[in-house]
């Protein structure tokens, strides 16, 4: 296009003022939708919940609580009538059912297919299309691509990220994607503790790292939120307890 | 002559049974699919509403539903 012709340029993406935008931003409601996590301090930090356009990285070293979070975020979501999208690469849909103490109402393809993110996709749509289903999990990173033949994990990851990214801003979603974390150990981690690429950190609206305190009994965890860029939050710990088969926070922490 | 236990596990009376209660099984399916369906509409609608009066409405006709669907769910289960 010739830049005379630019003048006239009235297309979608076309430049427009901030004020204008304001305007745009104003008329959808829909990016106003905020869901509670049911963990009181954690609502606070994120100024009143979980919001629609948000990506959110969860991780945590094995067996330390990351899809129990995640299952105590659906819980609470079905409790607001909020009806999560399950992409549970990781458990039988067997054994992911019954780790609900009482089965909520969510939706979860029939098959999964992994290292496809265009089908991954499409079936986020279809749920949101056929559902409404405005909260997505995804258990886990390391199933959205092909490990064995990609030469350079933490781009391809990059790539995933992104990809989550504008799937959540595009169709006003939030994602949850939980990540494994490298061998660092579990005193230091942090959001850098996530395993082969900084992108996922560097992508996401905020890391949650999770990890059980076993000194503090046997169903004790901590969440913390290394960093969260709606609210600024950063590297804010809350004490959290397994009660009745969820993670609920506690009242007088250890 | 049969006795009662015979009849009961004759030909003719089990297998009208089992029909009748795979289509009562059915039904309630069809009635799970169909609230589902309805349920998504309606949080559409809630989530576009400005009127709090309406949201507060769907709000207990969804919850009516669930309870509907649960207990189709407990009788299928």
């Amino acid at each position: 296009m010739k830049i005379e012709e630019l003048k006239e340029y009235d297309g979608e993406d076309r430049v427009i003022s901030s004020y204008e935008m304001e305007l745009e931003v104003r008329k959808n409601k829909t990016s106003e939708i905020k869901i509670k996590s049911g963990i009181p301090t954690l609502d606070r930090a994120l100024e009143g919940g979980f919001q629609v356009g948000e990506l959110y990285a969860l991780s945590g070293p094995t067996k330390n609580g990351k899809t129990l979070f995640a299952q105590s975020l659906t819980k609470a979501a079905y409790e607001q009538q909020q009806f999560a999208c399950w992409f549970s690469y990781e458990l039988h849909p067997r054994q992911f059912l019954q780790c609900f103490p009482e089965l909520p109402l969510l939706y979860m393809p029939k098959k999964l297919k992994s290292a496809d993110m265009k089908w991954l996709e499409q079936r986020i749509l279809e749920s949101f299309t056929k559902y409404h289903t405005r909260i997505v999990f995804i258990d886990h990173l390391h199933f959205l691509f092909d490990m064995f033949r990609t030469k350079n994990p933490s781009l391809e990851i990059g790539t995933v990220i992104r990809k989550l990214k504008t799937i959540a801003v595009d169709n006003d979603l939030i994602i949850f994607l939980l990540c494994h974390t490298n061998k660092s150990g579990m005193d230091n981690l942090s959001y850098q503790s996530i395993r082969d690429s900084s992108f996922v950190a560097q992508e996401s609206d905020s890391v949650f790292m999770i990890c059980r305190k076993t000194k503090e009994g046997v169903n004790a965890a901590e969440l913390r939120v290394e960093f969260h860029r709606r609210t600024g939050v950063y590297e804010h710990p809350i004490k959290l307890r397994k009660i009745n088969g969820y993670l609920v926070e506690q009242e007088n922490p250890f | 002559m049969k006795n009662k236990a015979d009849l009961f596990q004759s030909s003719v009376e089990i297998p009208r049974l089992e029909t009748i209660r795979e289509a009562y099984k059915a039904e309630m399916l069809d009635s799970i699919k169909f609230y589902i369906n309805e349920m998504a509409t309606l949080r559409r609608i809630k989530e576009h509403s400005r009127d709090q009066d309406i949201k507060d409405e769907i709000t207990g006709i969804i919850m009516d539903e669930i309870t509907i669907i649960n207990h189709y769910r407990e009788e299928l289960l």
